[in-house]
């Protein structure tokens, strides 16, 4: 087998069931005009499971199915082997779209050993009726292979805070396949090759290390199309996002807009140019765009810290910018701060808003 | 209008330094137009900044007149400046000879590399030009600072929360670093002053400046080096297409770019120097590793690395590794000896909290050998090293000097993330990148080095080989 972060068999083994194979756990079967439609019981639930004859569910994971009629509900998988006798799997999925779905069962829990029960279950709507065609389990193809790389190298995938700190090249930042160990690979395959064919000439020149600079260059390439593929998707997008624009106009449909839209409302409120302003808010990120957009102001925000300093440390004229989520509170009657125990400190309220409140020390 | 005041921008950042530079680098130099540029964006930022700080000291508000009005103090000393203030011009060589067949293939590859690094240059610039800040450590301080500067027309001082609570705000302001250098937010500041507004995407113009300027030294250097335009041009665009490098472009507003630059600037020039010992080379390399002094604390340990590469240099191999070994050996001693709450570019022991942590080890191996920040240059470095090891008696008398340098940082960078509490840098997979981003186009430009030094780089036409 080669793994490359995915199950590729040489085997490439797989077992089909045809209408005739099915059986029927709960639901009926419509004959109306040659067409062997399902129907559900009184519940809504459709069951059928398989014949199986130990095959092995390492190397068929893959579950395809097709069938004609509404989308399902909800759709769910139940499966026995032989690794734990007894016990009766159950995993719900997505529910499939009419047609053709593959569902890989590789990562689940449970889907290992040689199957002793196969089944699905469909749960429809009172009086729906579905027609399957066809259901198979495989291993995966080449072409499925090829398909996954494809997906997990030049999938979608925009700008995310955790770009700032790693780029992993797949699609999904925490999941492999990773392409740099294939490409290394491929690098060190392709010089090897190299000087394979050099030790098999009868006329050993010098090893051509131009040409093995350009068998690097040529993988590095290719292994470099993925990323650019990427940049200029991303580019596209931020074009039709903030192209044209000005300023104030590409902030307000920023990731950001929120906090664009208060803090401004929230300085237009700050008479004293040289005012003190604490940024109160218990998340991270809330604080910190906060304090970006407050500034030029003078402003307090103490990251990973507590939202205010002793109460002492606050005096008359400064104010407090409280962004949810907070535990500062106001008490509305008495016109007092409220936080980590300490009542009392004067406040007015100047600017409310659902995304944060400005308070003035009085 | 704001590509006017942009180029405006760059014709104030560039001409002063431009001119000196033209002074400096010897007619005759392989490459010269392009290695000035480079050198020219890179020291012309740098100089900005330093006249930014200039007039913050004597109270002088930041805006173009004030600033431009000091750089073109310096332009104009450099054009008034005595004729024998000129380094001698080096003798012209013949340029080699290719055969067609093999002329025609590099200029296919020139021009693959060099329409691949337009497009890179383009779609950056579409990013940087377009999209508003982003990037967490810019809004959280770098370009927060900016803001600051830029709304008082100067600088303004920066201390620690309780500092600044203690002093009542008069007067200073405060940030979670209030220690970082301020080189950075000042590049944003002037790029505002030049635009006449607060601008949130095209403040970060520096940022394709320096992924620019890496180019134009790479590829000027490895030139100057005896590398073919060919090979050069191919390096180049492998070490602009790292993609963490060009994210650091892309979602701007973070110090290591520069740093890396600044790093990239000297070693490359470092190398050339240890070849030729063009007092030039010398002065370039002194000048760039000052400045990462000003951009940012790393910038202090990578100057400190050039130590070891001089030793070998100056004193050759096998001395310069008794030496440096016995220096290695003192500095131990020192810091065993030294108090716990010395504080040296900005970390103290006490602070460090030394220890091994091998827990960093899975962040590393994932960053550099799994991840596709680097693409796989990683493995070729590897690779690379092993080849130096490998021919190392043909190839130390002129590659030992900066695989000490290259070694040198790498071993410092290691030592940060598995002995020091910055660990869980690495384990969380924070700063990590960040800071090795300040040595990847080093460890590129060595492992182009070893290449071509193993490769020998001869590219002859028949007639010439008989």
């Amino acid at each position: 087998m080669l793994q490359l972060g995915i199950t590729f068999s040489a085997d490439a083994s797989s077992t089909q069931w045809l209408p005739d194979h099915f059986k029927l756990e709960t639901g009926t079967v419509v004959s109306a005009g040659g067409s062997n439609a399902l129907k559900p019981n009184n519940a809504g639930v459709l069951t059928l499971t398989f014949p199986v004859a130990g095959q092995s569910l390492d190397n068929q994971h893959l579950l395809r199915l097709s069938f004609e009629g509404p989308s399902p509900q909800r759709f769910l998988i139940f499966w026995q082997s032989d690794t734990i006798a007894g016990k009766l799997f159950h995993v719900e999925v997505a529910a499939p779209a009419p047609g053709t779905s593959t569902l890989d069962l590789a990562e689940f829990t449970g889907w290992e050993g040689n199957a002793e029960i196969l089944g699905i279950e469909f749960r429809l709507l009172p009086g729906q009726q579905l027609k399957l065609s066809n259901v198979s389990l495989s291993s995966l193809s080449l072409s499925d292979v090829l398909k996954n790389y494809w997906y997990h190298w030049a999938g979608n995938r925009y700008w995310h805070n955790i770009e700032i700190n790693r780029v992993t090249g797949t699609v999904d930042a925490d999941a492999g396949p990773y392409p740099v160990p294939f490409f290394a690979g491929l690098t060190a395959l392709a010089l090897a090759l190299l000087v394979f064919f050099r030790a098999v000439r009868r006329d050993k020149g010098a090893f051509n290390w131009q040409v093995a600079g350009g068998v690097i260059l040529c993988i590095w390439i290719l292994s470099d199309s993925f990323w650019q593929l990427r940049l200029w998707r991303q580019a596209g997008v931020t074009w039709d996002t903030f192209g044209g624009k000005t300023t104030q106009e590409k902030l307000l449909v920023s990731a950001h807009a929120n906090f664009v839209g208060f803090t401004q409302q929230a300085k237009d409120h700050i008479q004293n140019s040289d005012a003190r302003i604490f940024i109160a808010s218990a998340g991270d990120y809330t604080g910190m765009v906060s304090a970006y957009f407050m500034a030029p102001f003078n402003t307090y925000w103490h990251r990973g810290g507590p939202e205010l300093p002793a109460g002492d440390s606050l005096v008359s004229g400064d104010y407090i910018l409280v962004v949810a989520p907070s535990a500062v509170k106001v008490d509305l009657d008495s016109g007092t701060l409220r936080y980590a125990g300490e009542v009392g400190l004067k406040v007015s309220i100047e600017y409310d808003s659902a995304s944060g409140t400005l308070l003035k020390v009085m | 209008m704001f590509t006017l005041q942009l180029l405006l921008a760059l014709i104030l950042t560039c001409l002063p330094v431009w001119v000196w530079l033209e002074r400096l680098v010897p007619m005759g130099t392989t490459c010269r137009r392009l290695l000035i540029g480079g050198y020219t964006l890179f020291l012309g930022m740098m100089l900005v900044t330093l006249i930014m700080r200039f007039l913050s000291v004597i109270g002088v508000s930041f805006s173009v007149g004030s600033i431009g009005g000091v750089g073109a103090f310096v332009f104009f000393a450099g054009v008034l400046a005595p004729r024998s203030w000129r380094m001698t011009a080096l003798p012209s060589k013949p340029a080699p000879v290719l055969n067609r067949q093999i002329a025609g293939i590099h200029r296919l590859v020139f021009g693959i590399c060099l329409a691949m690094l337009a497009g890179r240059v383009l779609v950056l610039g579409l990013e940087i030009g377009t999209r508003p800040l982003f990037a967490w450590d810019a809004l959280q301080h770098w370009t927060k600072q900016a803001k600051v500067f830029f709304d008082q027309g100067s600088t303004a001082p920066y201390v620690a929360l309780n500092e600044w609570l203690a002093m009542g705000g008069k007067g200073v302001y405060t940030n979670m670093h209030p220690d970082y250098a301020i080189t950075t937010p000042l590049l944003q500041t002037w790029t505002n002053v030049a635009l006449g507004s607060w601008h949130d995407s095209l403040m970060s113009f520096p940022w394709l400046l320096i992924f620019v300027s890496l180019g134009l030294v790479f590829y000027a250097q490895a030139r100057v080096a005896k590398i073919d335009s060919t090979t050069a041009i191919a390096a180049t665009y492998m070490a602009l297409s790292l993609p963490y490098l060009n994210v650091q472009v892309a979602l701007p507003g973070y110090a290591d770019l520069l740093v890396a630059l600044s790093f990239l600037a000297a070693f490359a020039a470092f190398y050339n120097w240890s070849c030729d010992r063009q007092a030039w080379q010398a002065l370039l390399c002194i000048l760039c590793a000052l400045c990462g002094l000003l951009v940012k604390n790393e910038g202090f340990y990578w100057f400190l690395t050039f130590g070891s590469g001089w030793l070998l240099a100056s004193l050759g191999v096998k001395r310069g590794l008794l030496v440096g070994g016995t220096l290695l050996l003192g500095l131990l001693l020192v810091l065993w000896l030294m108090p716990d709450t010395w504080v040296i570019a900005g970390h103290s022991l006490q602070e460090l909290s030394l220890g091994y942590r091998p827990e960093a080890w899975t962040a590393v191996y994932v960053s550099f050998l799994k991840h596709d920040n680097w693409h796989f240059l990683s493995y070729l470095f590897l690779a690379a090293l092993a080849m130096f090891i490998w021919h190392a008696r043909q190839l130390a008398p002129m590659l030992a000097p900066v695989a000490a340098i290259v070694l040198s940082a790498l071993a410092l960078y290691l030592c940060l993330y598995l002995f020091t509490r910055y660990s869980f840098g690495a384990v969380r997979m924070t700063s990590l990148n960040r800071v090795a981003l300040q040595l990847m186009p080093v460890v590129a430009f060595f492992t182009l080095l070893v290449y071509a030094s193993v490769s020998r780089n001869r590219v002859l036409a028949p007639a010439q080989q008989r």
